[in-house]
């Protein structure tokens, strides 16, 4: 044993190369510093949204004091959207509106950049305008504070664009967690609207960030839900009828509120550059005006949710509420004041779901629930209504009820808005948005024509098979009839794998069909004969034709992939892609390979 | 937004090990400072509700006492949503809905305080008093024990003591005497020595049917208080019940001797005062006067058995009475007696006509 004592400068030095060493490691090993980061982003985030949160509610009791003057809730909002509507412009160019297109430009356009300034900027300007009464929500911009907080600091750590550009979603997933205190919603929003692929390789970091940021705001807020919720009653089956109701009024509340709100952007768009600045003034004057008669307009107004929720229902003023919202919002966002719709949306449906339900239970009260269960559903249908994500919708509500029961009745109304939204307003809110400002993001449907081009949309009927047994030479002469190079072989029940013909040339022609099959790989069970199943993309085929050197794919049966369900060539898959026509071959014949 | 340029200088070059280790150290250090500077803003806001809640609670308290329970709802309903764990505001938003008029209302808002406060013992308590206010009085005794056995803040010994004289005071009302004593005996062990305590559970001993548990409190109550007119009253009482009426005649002479206008003692001292004129086993009666008293007592006995017969149909057992009636003139004072206890005992439960009524009970259970 060395019993030789080392100098603690020595003994330093040591622990400084491991500690250089380790950091070294960490900043080679992207991926691994990516989970590392979304913990601490979702820790930032969560905090910086609490903030905002926090800073914003104070500073709103101070411009609202109790018993304060009527005045005050036109000149508020009006000098509000003046001043934010000048820093807006003159500082902060980039932080108006809601952040979410914003955020999936960030993604699809900028490469992962969205600057300090402009989250900055997102968050003075959104703590003025929403403080002041403008009738957005917090949602959106917390969403492009959180996405802008995880863009700064994969930069400043030097992330590969590729690393920055999805750690956006992490951020992004982290603010919606903390704002709204739904985290298995926030990673669902962020993989269906902001990502657009519910199957993100990035679902990992997605969920630490956003379990991280909800752990940080709940030790800092503590355990109080942002609705208060009674236990939720599906009174009778019969009472889905009535969600059936909610479900078309949501879905056409949705899209009048989507079409005004984008016929208004126009009109402020068309209007002098010069007024930019001054154009938010316009939202402010309006949300005063209607707060002066109507205080419950002014702000997001989740007060007046959490009292509908709690059935405080009147079935006129709710309606009015409903109506007043959906204009001073409409108004408040297309003049440029900078806050998002993700609230207001939850507003308008609780007011809507409110009304439905309290002339539903007038009219059948032993058969209905009460107006709160009603607003609760009525939420979630307005948000998958405008917002068109069903899934978030349903596990958001879910979030905040924890009732098992509200499933059935949510999907269904919500469904249906979905539905009627799709029908009456082809491009989401979100989408529109993007291409009124001249960025045109990947949309749905989009996705949907790349998730459609399928192996089945290109099969064709497979050849008799090549027995496995006969001779090298019985097999050349056999496809010596057809210009053939790879052929299906199998024995009277299996289909055993592919071979090229270029392969059967080079054997010796006594040996059998099965020795070249076995030396070119092409049947071993163990690692699998390269093949595709019908539901496998069309790109996926492609990947394994470059990678096997073959230009026929055997198609067989997920079930038993010794059935041979047809083969796909290179031709019909460029074909359905609209690349290259198919050429036109009898069924049993091959394409060449390249 | 579109600019190549800018997404170029947005992107640095990969980062030197220096700079990775200081954003870090800074990320990390900006973590803890905003989770600091987020708690104090919490607290501080923490702080300011409270303070408001707490305002809007007194104002509305004060709104109720003036009987405007509409503005003191709104001032409830506003404390209680600022300070949703302070089930006080939330009670007293119940309180002001009942006083409003909105009982359904301020039903909705309990069931919902219960849901989320369920082991509370003052919204249990609320929910006891509510249903036994309403026609579900039959399930209010369990909303009680869920208070008495429940969660209180400050003096819970006092406030559950109280609660269960609440529950033993309702169940004595619905004359359930053996779930009164079931109240009572946990309570007679637990209750601090105070005088209006004991006084009020030796009543409701009295009530449960418990006559001897209630005398030592109410001597002990007499000791410390020698001219309590209730004490000897509720002495009066329990020597009423068990049959001593000299004792029980001597009590509430006094009782209303110390309180000539109450009621109460008087009513015991008329009663107590007809059973010893009634009573046919007095020491020092002649025989004539013996036979006059059981003669007196077989004709009361009769008599509230026909003014029952009149309410309830008895059949063969009155038409039985109405027989020996006019055959006791033949009979001996003793036979009398025994005919008048066993007559009596076969009755039919009636309204009764309170004084006499209670009169003949006592007697006749001390002669049973």
């Amino acid at each position: 044993m060395n019993l030789s004592w080392s100098s603690p400068v020595v003994a330093g030095e040591a622990f400084g190369r491991r500690v250089a060493e380790l950091v070294e490691d960490l900043r080679r090993r992207e991926d691994r510093f990516a989970l590392v980061l979304s913990v601490l982003i979702g820790a930032a985030v969560g905090l910086v949204i609490v903030a905002f949160v926090l800073i914003t509610g104070r500073l709103a009791a101070r411009l609202y004091p109790v018993g304060g003057a009527d005045w005050r809730r036109i000149a508020v909002p009006t000098v509000g959207s003046l001043v934010t509507g000048w820093l807006l412009v003159r500082f902060f160019p980039e932080a108006r509106g809601s952040g979410i297109p914003q955020t999936r430009a960030a993604i699809f356009v900028n490469e992962g950049g969205i600057s300090l300034r402009t989250v900055v900027g997102k968050f003075v300007c959104c703590v003025m305008s929403l403080s002041s009464g403008i009738a957005l929500g917090r949602e959106g911009p917390s969403v492009h504070i959180g996405a802008g907080i995880a863009s700064v600091v994969s930069r400043r750590f030097g992330l590969s664009r590729a690393q920055v550009r999805w750690l956006i979603p992490v951020g992004a997933s982290a603010a919606l967690a903390a704002a709204f205190n739904t985290p298995i919603a926030a990673v669902l929003f962020s993989l269906e609207e902001i990502v657009g692929d519910l199957h993100a390789p990035i679902l990992g970091s997605i969920v630490l960030s956003a379990v991280t940021s909800w752990m940080a705001m709940h030790l800092v807020l503590g355990n109080d839900p942002l609705f208060h919720v009674g236990a939720y009653q599906l009174v009778s089956s019969r009472e889905l009828l009535a969600y059936v109701v909610l479900g078309i009024v949501g879905g056409l509340g949705s899209v009048g509120f989507v079409k005004l709100l984008l016929w208004l952007r126009l009109r402020f768009h068309a209007l002098p550059h010069e007024t930019l600045w001054f154009q938010p003034v316009a939202g402010g004057l309006t949300v005063g005006l209607l707060g002066f008669a109507v205080p419950q307009v002014l702000g997001v107004g989740y007060d007046q949710v959490d009292r509908v929720l709690g059935g405080n229902v009147v079935l006129s003023f709710v309606v009015i509420l409903a109506v007043l919202k959906i204009v001073a919002t409409a108004v408040c966002y297309a003049s440029g004041n900078a806050g998002g719709i993700f609230g207001p949306s939850m507003f308008i449906g609780a007011m809507i779901g409110a009304a439905v339900g309290q002339v539903a239970h007038h009219a059948f009260p032993a058969s209905t629930a009460g107006a709160g269960a009603y607003a609760l559903v009525g939420m979630g249908t307005a948000f998958a209504g405008i917002l068109r994500t069903p899934l978030t919708s349903v596990i958001m509500i879910f979030e905040v009820t924890r009732d098992y029961t509200i499933i059935v009745p949510l999907m269904t109304s919500n469904l249906i808005a979905f539905y009627i939204s799709q029908r009456l307003q082809h491009e989401p809110i979100y989408e529109a948005l993007a291409r009124q400002d001249g960025i045109h993001l990947p949309t749905g449907r989009f996705r949907e024509q790349g998730r459609h081009l399928r192996v089945n949309g290109a099969v064709r009927e497979a050849p008799e098979l090549l027995p496995v047994d006969e001779t090298v030479g019985w097999a050349l002469a056999r496809s010596a009839a057809t210009p053939l190079e790879s052929w299906p072989v199998g024995d009277p029940v299996d289909f055993l794998g592919m071979v090229r013909v270029a392969d059967l040339a080079a054997a010796n022609p006594d040996a059998t069909v099965r020795d070249v099959l076995d030396r070119t790989g092409g049947s071993t069970a163990e690692q699998g004969f390269p093949h595709v199943h019908g539901d496998h993309p069309l790109g996926q085929a492609l990947a394994i034709m470059g990678r096997t050197r073959l230009s026929v794919l055997p198609v067989v049966s997920r079930a038993n992939v010794r059935i041979l369900l047809g083969v796909v060539t290179l031709a019909d898959i460029l074909a359905a892609y609209g690349v290259e026509r198919a050429e036109e071959v009898p069924p049993d014949d091959m394409v060449r390979d390249d | 937004m579109t600019d190549p340029l800018r997404i170029v200088a947005l992107h640095a070059q990969p980062s030197r090990a220096s700079t990775f280790v200081s954003t870090f150290l800074g990320l990390v250090l900006f973590i803890v400072a905003l989770f600091y500077v987020d708690t104090h803003i919490v607290r501080l806001e923490q702080r300011e509700s409270l303070v408001r809640a707490a305002r809007l609670y007194a104002d509305g308290e004060t709104l109720l006492v003036k009987g405007d329970a509409s503005r003191a709802s709104d001032r409830f309903a506003s404390a209680a949503a600022i300070d949703r764990r302070n089930t006080r505001y939330a009670l007293a938003l119940i309180h002001a809905m009942v006083a409003d008029g909105r009982r359904d209302d301020a039903e909705r808002e309990l069931d919902a305080l219960l849901a989320r406060a369920g082991n509370d013992g003052a919204v249990n308590l609320a929910k006891a008093r509510m249903l036994a206010a309403s026609d579900q009085a039959d399930v209010a005794p369990v909303y009680y024990h869920r208070s008495i056995y429940g969660e209180w803040s400050a003096d819970s010994i006092r406030a559950r003591n109280d609660v269960r004289f609440e529950l033993a005071e309702l169940l004595a009302t619905r004359h359930d005497s053996g779930a009164v004593l079931a109240e009572l005996l946990p309570l007679e062990a637990t209750l601090p020595d105070s005088a209006p305590m004991r006084r009020r559970l030796a009543h409701l001993f009295l009530a449960a049917g418990s006559p001897r548990r209630s005398v030592p409190i109410l001597r002990a109550l007499l000791r410390s208080n020698p001219k309590d007119a209730d004490a000897y009253t509720g002495l009066g009482e329990a020597a009423l019940a068990v049959g001593n009426f000299a004792v029980a005649h001597a009590d509430l002479s006094e009782a209303q001797r110390l309180q000539p206008d109450d009621i109460r003692s008087a009513t015991q001292l008329a009663i107590a005062d007809s059973i010893l004129v009634l009573d046919p086993r007095a020491k020092g009666l002649t025989f004539r006067q013996h036979a006059a008293r059981a003669s007196l007592l077989l004709t009361m006995v009769i008599g509230e058995r026909e003014r029952c017969a009149g309410q309830v149909p008895t059949g063969e057992v009155t038409n039985a009475a109405r027989r020996l009636g006019k055959a006791s003139a033949w009979m001996s004072p003793q036979t009398l007696t025994a005919l008048a206890v066993q007559l009596w005992a076969s009755r039919t439960t009636c309204v009764p006509s309170y004084v006499v009524n209670r009169a003949l009970v006592l007697l006749l259970a001390s002669m049973e």
